[in-house]
């Protein structure tokens, strides 16, 4: 017979169910914009298409405009029809998850919206039972994440009878000093613990895969420092330019909307130290303590180890591409980098002088994402050269997108007389391996926000490390003049890239 | 005659032919077929039982498992025969340019050859992959060949559906579980969504508080005498029951509807739970005073084998429901 503590439901089985989730109201502020169409509903539909939500669940969406919580369905019912990836919609399950949608037009800048906000919550949390559980899912403007959380704290929303916490989304502050101040006004309401900075990179299958590979075999960890491995590329590429975000992308920038935030966090989950546990702190600590072992640059240096870029125009498939300047919303002298590559050392005795290449851009050939390890070559070429003049390292691949996986490169002999040797490569594809469909990353995220999961979630500590890291060489970009373009759309980036490895005898993969 | 290394052989030139074709066909360089393989995935069923369904079914599972299948197709005569053939199941996954292919052996053996089976499937199985026996034909249980067609695999599933006899089937249950071996049953496996809704309720803590002073709890079946899901759930319910100290008696009571029609569980009006099937694979959950309504998948094998192929290790639940589920069967006779 099965043993229960007291308090412990019995019922739960968590050799089959998925993981128990609470009860609660999830209230959006922006929930007429863009994230929540395209991410956030979808993924809560989703949630409650595998039965995965509780009975006592909620949604209040707060924006201005003026709507009925019917239309705010019929609104929100279009968008989860639009944006549904790799997934049915089912009449029977929209029309039950519809009940427990509500909308209350609200200003975020004005006082009333939080007094009224508490009594629809009142109003919801009789009616449908969510326990007094509230997550708040800042979705606005950032500079909107600060007084929204001032405002909840004044009507006292930050306390309740259940738990509060309050998911924010990125980007946390636009440098250093600004993310504090954001932590400090946020601090002020809810406790380090309840706040929750979603990085959807993290949320990612295949980089949560990265953890499964490194720490639940026992083949590579051996292998994984400066004595096996020579340099590491992580490359985030995207195809499309900034298709009509310009103007926000402008202010932003790859090496701030990419490279500090998803980038480094995917650097400090390749190369952190093993966690004691898979508790949310134990997890976090370790990357928190990596990120603060990341070198961070001088100034002088800063020419030697970045590189910014930013896309012209070209012509690609037979029509005529725009360059960033020419987009639409955008200065047509922006300084903006839409390209950034950057050489990162990690002080610590795993991986010291190991370089780490970093590079995020817009218009790149095509969008992928991976991270490259690259092994010594072999110490000495017993069978002559084969293949190519050189000798050819072996290089472990973690594929993020579009097809998630992990090859390894190694050189066997090719058939035949003669010791010829080729490079072949051992292929593992997650998608086609197990046809399981993966939680999209808000799945994952909304899931782990709502039964209190952190582990991948950033904490403070770790976003001043990353901004203390990238901050160095934004101070030094701002103050120079680029000459851009610097790179055709539908090239692999600036030349001054390519010698940026070419200084340690390296050069990018084409992925 | 069937000899395993003809048939392993075959089933590498099938790979060869397969890489040619895809070679010939694509134009995209690093595309071809990917094999993939994590266990060996034997199921024994009549000669009598369509293959098409079966096929569909094991097909289906090859996405989420895939797996090296061996179909044994048992025919009721006194010959001796035992056939092979050997093919591949192949998809391209949607949005992907590679096709992912399975390989299938299918072994015909008589009944009269089924102590043959096997010397020929344990060469076939892939070596440090977990065997998986599904057994369909309930037939097979009670043959001697069984215990050393068993002895071949990791885990066993049957269901006890497919009995006449559910104490037989219970008996047999009980009687695997006490060896090393993992035993499940579709049955079991089929009630999980009622399971966990019920589990859901109870996430609320004014239902948790009020769980000792529930004083009725029905499951309520539409089938002429209770079948082995309804009979599961209430043995489960008792147990969940027993472990927070009541001593409430989980009753069983026939009403209109489908296999399992209706969970009550009531405290004399405190606090009152129903989940009542609503047809359509819609059900009532009701929770103090709180309506909802929810879905289950219509139930299918695929649905039930998805769920058991995932789990590796003794499910406790189930070891703690068969000896309860055995007693309410034994009463119910
Ligand atoms: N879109 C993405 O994929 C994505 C990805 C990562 C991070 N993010 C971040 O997520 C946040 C939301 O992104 P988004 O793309 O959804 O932005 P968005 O499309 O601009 O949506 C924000 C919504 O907030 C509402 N709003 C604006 N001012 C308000 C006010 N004073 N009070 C109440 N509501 C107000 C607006 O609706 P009304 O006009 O009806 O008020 C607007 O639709 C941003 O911080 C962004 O940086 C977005």
């Amino acid at each position: 017979m099965v043993n229960h503590m007291a308090g412990e439901n019995p019922f739960h089985d968590p050799l089959r169910f998925e993981r128990k989730v609470p009860e609660c109201a999830v209230v959006i502020f922006g929930a007429n914009g863009d994230l929540t169409k395209r991410k956030l509903m979808p993924a809560l539909y989703r949630l409650a298409f595998e039965r995965r939500l509780s009975p006592g669940f909620a949604v209040i969406g707060i924006s201005r405009t003026p709507m009925s919580d019917d239309q705010f369905r019929e609104k929100m019912r279009e968008s989860v029809q639009k944006f549904l990836e790799d997934s049915p919609f089912d009449e029977n399950v929209w029309s039950s998850f519809a009940q427990g949608l509500f909308y209350m037009a609200g200003n975020v800048d004005d006082a009333k919206c939080y007094t009224d906000l508490k009594q629809c919550l009142e109003g919801v949390e009789k009616q449908r039972r969510t326990g007094g559980n509230v997550l708040f899912y800042l979705s606005t403007q950032p500079s909107q994440y600060g007084p929204t959380a001032t405002g909840l704290g004044v009507v006292g929303l930050n306390k309740g009878d259940g738990w509060r916490r309050l998911v924010v989304e990125k980007p946390f502050g636009h440098d250093l000093a600004s993310s504090r101040e954001l932590s400090t006004t946020l601090h002020k309401v809810f406790v380090e613990e309840d706040l929750y900075r979603i990085d959807h990179y993290l949320g990612k299958e295949t980089v949560q895969n990265i953890l499964a590979l490194r720490f639940g075999n026992g083949i590579f960890e051996p292998l994984w420092n400066r004595r096996y491995i020579s340099h590491v590329q992580i490359t985030a590429a995207e195809s499309i330019g900034v298709e009509g975000r310009g103007a926000y992308y402008q202010e932003a920038g790859a090496l701030r909307d990419m490279i500090q935030n998803h980038l480094l966090q995917v650097m400090a989950t390749v190369t952190m130290e093993p966690s004691a546990s898979f508790q949310p702190n134990s997890v976090r600590d370790e990357r928190s303590k990596l990120l603060r072992s990341v070198r961070v640059m001088r100034p002088d240096e800063v020419a030697r180890y970045a590189v910014a870029g930013q896309y012209g125009p070209a012509r690609l498939g037979g029509e005529n591409v725009p360059g960033f300047r020419q987009e639409q919303g955008v200065d047509p002298q922006s300084q903006t980098d839409t390209y950034a590559a950057a050489t990162f050392f990690i002080d610590n005795w795993r991986w010291a002088k190991v370089p780490f290449y970093i590079r995020s851009g817009k218009r790149l050939p095509k969008r992928v994402s991976e991270i490259s390890i690259q092994f010594h070559e072999a110490p000495h070429a017993v069978f002559g050269n084969g293949f190519a003049e050189k000798a050819i390292p072996n290089l472990l691949i973690l594929r993020i997108q579009p097809e998630e996986g992990v090859s390894l490169k190694f050189l066997s002999k090719r058939p035949g007389t003669g010791m010829t040797l080729r490079p072949v490569s051992m292929d593992f594809n997650y998608g086609s391996s197990f046809g399981e469909r993966s939680p999209s990353a808000y799945e994952t995220l909304l899931l782990d926000a709502i039964t209190g999961d952190a582990t991948l979630y950033t904490r403070q500590d770790m976003v001043e490390a990353s901004w203390a890291v990238v901050e160095p060489i934004l101070e030094v970009w701002q103050t120079s003049r680029f000459n851009f373009p610097n790179y055709a759309a539908g090239s692999w980036g600036p030349t001054a890239s390519d010698v940026m490895l070419a200084q340690h005898g390296h050069v990018w993969r084409k992925p | 005659m069937v000899r395993p290394e003809k048939i392993l052989k075959e089933l590498s030139n099938l790979w060869v032919d397969l890489g040619h074709e895809e070679q010939q066909e694509s134009d995209t360089a690093g595309a071809g077929v990917l094999r993939a393989c994590s266990m060996t995935f034997v199921t024994i069923a009549d000669e009598s039982e369509d293959p098409s369904n079966l096929g569909e079914t094991v097909a289906m599972l090859m996405k989420e498992h895939p797996s090296r299948s061996v179909l044994i197709r048992l025919r009721p005569c006194d010959d001796q025969v035992l056939e092979s053939r050997v093919f591949a199941q192949c998809w391209m996954p949607f949005g992907q340019r590679r096709q992912i292919c399975c390989e299938q052996i299918e072994i015909t053996a008589s009944l009269a050859s089924l102590d043959d089976v096997p010397g020929v499937v344990l060469p076939l199985a892939v070596a440090d992959l977990p065997v998986i026996l599904w057994s369909r034909s309930p037939r097979l249980f009670d043959m001697p060949a069984f215990p050393r067609i068993a002895a071949m695999c990791d885990k066993l599933i049957l269901d006890t559906d497919a009995f006449t006899s559910e104490q037989h089937a219970f008996d047999l249950l009980s009687a695997e579980l006490k060896g090393e071996r993992l035993v499940a049953d579709l049955a079991w496996s089929r009630i999980t969504r009622w399971r966990e809704t019920v589990s859901q309720i109870f996430v609320n803590e004014e239902c948790l508080n009020a769980l000792p002073s529930f004083t009725r709890v029905v499951v309520e079946y539409g089938s002429a005498k209770p079948k082995p899901e309804a009979i599961y759930l209430a043995a489960w319910l008792q147990n969940c029951l027993s472990a927070v100290g009541s001593k409430t008696h989980v009753d069983l009571l026939h009403s209109e509807g489908p296999v399992i029609s209706a969970v009550t569980l009531s405290a004399g009006g405190t606090c009152d739970v129903s989940i009542r099937s609503a047809g359509g694979g819609a059900v009532e959950v009701s929770a103090n005073r709180l309506s909802t309504k929810s879905f289950f998948p219509e139930p299918s094998d695929y649905l039930a084998l998805q769920e058991e192929l995932s789990i590796t290790r003794r499910d406790p639940a189930f070891d703690a429901a068969v000896p309860v589920a055995s007693q309410y069967a034994r009463q119910l006779q």
